[in-house]
């Protein structure tokens, strides 16, 4: 019986070669699994980059849900509250703060090597993705940077100037904005801008504070920024300035196509969408720089949600997607502005033109602004005490309470938000 | 079964119903009241359940906090509004819109009108649209500065109209879709009552010389009262949840001053927008005890006028 069994077990090890060959961590090859991976978002990820990484990666698909912003994010609750997700959420910067709080709905991405990467990024913005125990949550996109978006041929039938240098020097503070504002409205009855609301948004974000202290503290009734930026958008109002129209209404599509709205404080993601709602003002606008320069508005990150089937994967593909080199090309694609300051430096970027916008230095105009830029500690109420002083210069607006009435009411409906 | 007793059994009519047979009724409804109570009662009552605790979605530990939201609820000014709002939004889309669908349906119970499945389905058009769809469309007919109104009001040399700006003028906007959307499914439901009423009433007021105001008033609607409550109920339990309408032609907080805050768009915007769990089901179910008291008011008065 010896040789039998000798001839058994010389086949049980000549097989179980290549099965402990396949069991051993780390070999197994990275084409062998077909991998889907679930991208939720409110924002369209660059279809040329979508399949450059695709083609890199046989094995990896990647199918892409877009929602409506508010309901991306609602999607995302409700299935981060059920213990699930898809591999890779795109979460807005004005809703991070809520998820951010909650670091163990998502997979930390500091294993994966998300701390090597952390110079790459803006820090006041990479800080945004960090949760109060460390833990990296998100991986930052784009940033918005500011500039004012101004028609050129408005603001020649106001005798104002229309070279960008000439315009940026009309206003330097927003006083001369508002200044400047108020002797177009007096040449021409149109309106200035878009809304108080739209000033207001623009001022409250060139602080190196907004709502919340670096503990956690709300102080937007006191912090000096809130009250100026507040009382900017009330001046615009009570100037005349405001066409009235809530941004990405279907009245401010057709407000600016029509031409009542004569500038429009703009980061560098509007510019995409603005070509697309008024596409017959092709060669009538021009940029300049924001009073005060610094400014940034949006930007959101991609984060792994805890239930992510494929973290690793979804890992490699979101550091891919905004790494430097991957941003620089979104950039001249659409105007999104990176968030890596390496870019800030790099002549590609600095020397980008927009023809839509009479070939003005796109690049080199939001690099100026997001470089002014301190950053500001974001709470998890923010987005809900931004929807209060909105609601409020809303208000004032549309002539329905005094500024000063509609402070009151703000900072009230904002206390009764935080503390309930 | 037997008579031996002396005392009358009723006999069963028909075949001997068996054990299995007893229990037959019960088991023929049961998968109804399974799904209810898997998708509606199991539902209500966790709820109920989260109304208690502190819930941030988010969180894995939810505090039990007994009534202290119902208590926060009581004492919060956007509760009572979001409680005024849907009410006068109820009463000023349920009143118009059930005399409305009266008319029509009065108008349509003639016997020598023409083409009647034409208008019978034209009725039913405005209820089969998609809710957003008409939402959209009434906020553009209804926008302040472009839009059909906007322009006759500018041809007029009129100044224009903020219909968000002002709270009537909001709910009023939102009471008129609701209108739009229910009367042709109201009117449809009178109308078959309508048909069901016998011909000899009708002949009889004809032979008493009534004329066509008596009639309806003292023929036709008491024999379709039943259905007339039916209507109410059903257009009460529907208008005092209105949220799609109020959503897309505000927003989400219910306009700058809450003027379409509605009971449950302050229930989604605490669970969704301010991740409150546990306060926006509080709300939930003081809706939930609201509706079913208006219901028991609708039902009380018609017992009492079924016995007037």
């Amino acid at each position: 019986m010896k040789a039998p069994k000798k001839a058994v077990l010389l086949a049980i090890a000549a097989l179980s070669i290549p099965v402990l060959a396949g069991c051993t961590p780390g070999t197994a090859s990275p084409s062998d699994e077909k991998i889907t991976l679930n991208v939720w978002g409110f924002a369209a990820l660059s279809e040329p980059l979508v399949e450059q990484y695709e083609a890199e990666n046989p094995n990896i698909t990647i199918d892409v849900k877009i929602s409506d912003y508010d309901a991306s994010h609602q999607a995302l609750l409700t299935a981060l509250a059920a213990g699930q997700g898809p591999d890779i959420g795109q979460i807005a910067i004005d809703y991070m703060g809520e998820f951010v709080a909650t670091p163990a709905a998502f997979t930390d991405l500091r294993p994966f090597g998300a701390e090597d990467i952390e110079g790459d990024y803006l820090d006041w913005r990479w800080a945004g993705g960090v949760a109060d125990d460390g833990s990296v949550v998100g991986i930052p996109t784009d940033v918005g940077g500011m500039a004012i978006a101004y028609r050129t041929d408005l603001f020649e039938q106001a005798g104002l100037p229309t070279d960008p240098a000439e315009v940026s020097a009309l206003w330097p503070t927003w006083d001369d904005y508002i200044a400047t504002g108020a002797e177009y409205v007096a040449a021409t009855g149109g309106t200035f801008v878009d809304s108080g609301k739209s000033v207001f948004r623009a001022v409250s974000n060139q602080g190196d504070l907004k709502y919340v202290d670096a503990d956690g503290e709300p102080i937007f009734e006191t912090n000096p920024v809130i009250r100026d930026a507040w009382d900017y958008g009330v001046a615009a109002i009570d100037a005349g300035l405001s066409a009235n129209v809530g941004t990405f209404s279907a009245e401010w599509n057709a407000a600016l196509a029509s031409g009542a709205i004569a500038t429009l404080p703009a980061p560098a993601w509007m510019l995409g969408y603005m070509q697309g709602q008024a596409p017959d003002t092709e060669g009538l606008w021009n940029i300049a720089t924001l009073p005060g320069t610094a400014g940034n508005d949006g930007g959101s990150f991609l984060t792994i949600p805890k239930a992510a089937k494929h973290a690793q994967e979804a890992y490699d593909f979101i550091t891919w997607l905004e790494a430097p080199e991957q941003q620089l090309a979104l950039f001249q694609e659409n105007n999104t502005f990176p968030s890596t300051p390496v870019l800030y430096e790099d002549p590609d970027v600095l020397s980008l033109t927009n023809p839509f916008f009479q070939d003005a230095p796109v690049g080199q105009i939001y690099v100026e602004s997001v470089k002014a830029v301190d950053g500001h500690p974001v709470g998890p109420k923010d987005r809900i005490i931004e929807g209060q002083f909105q609601n409020g210069l809303g208000r004032v607006d549309g002539g329905q309470q005094s500024g000063e009435d509609s402070w009151k009411q703000t900072i009230e409906d904002a206390n009764r938000e935080l503390g309930n | 079964m037997t008579a031996a007793s002396g005392l009358s059994t009723p006999r069963t009519i028909g075949r001997k119903v068996g054990i299995g047979g007893r229990f037959s009724p019960y088991l023929y409804v049961a998968p109804f009241f399974l799904l209810f109570l898997a998708f509606g009662a199991g539902p209500l009552l966790f709820t109920g359940w989260v109304s208690l605790h502190s819930w941030a979605p988010l969180e894995t530990e939810h505090p039990f906090i007994g009534l202290d939201n119902y208590v926060a609820m009581f004492s919060d000014a956007r509760f009572w509004k979001a409680l005024g709002n849907t009410f006068t939004i109820f009463l000023l889309s349920t009143i118009p819109g059930l005399l409305l669908s009266l008319v029509i349906a009065s108008a349509l119970n003639n016997r020598s009108l023409k083409v009647k499945t034409f208008w019978r389905m034209a009725l039913l058009v405005p209820n089969i649209t998609p809710l957003v769809t008409v939402t959209l469309v009434f906020a553009s007919i209804f926008g302040r500065d472009y839009g059909p109104i906007a322009w006759v009001l500018q041809t007029f040399g009129l100044p224009k109209i903020d219909f968000e700006g002002n709270a009537l003028l909001t709910q009023g906007v939102i009471a008129l879709m609701v209108i739009w959307r229910w009367t042709g499914f109201n009117a449809l439901i009178f109308l078959a009552a309508m048909q069901a009423v016998p011909a000899s009433l009708y002949e009889s007021a004809e032979i008493d010389g009534a004329s066509r105001w008596t009639t309806f008033t003292q023929v036709t609607l008491p024999m379709i009262r039943p259905t007339i409550l039916f209507s109410v109920v059903t257009s009460t339990v529907g208008g005092l949840q209105i949220f799609t309408e109020p959503l897309i032609f505000t927003d989400p907080f219910g306009g700058n001053n809450g003027q379409g805050l509605t009971m449950t768009l302050l229930v989604y915007g605490q669970a969704f927008s301010s991740f409150k769990f546990g306060y926006a089901s509080a709300i939930a179910v003081a809706l939930l005890f609201i509706v079913l008291a208006i219901a028991g008011i609708n039902f009380l008065i018609a017992r009492l006028i079924r016995s007037a």
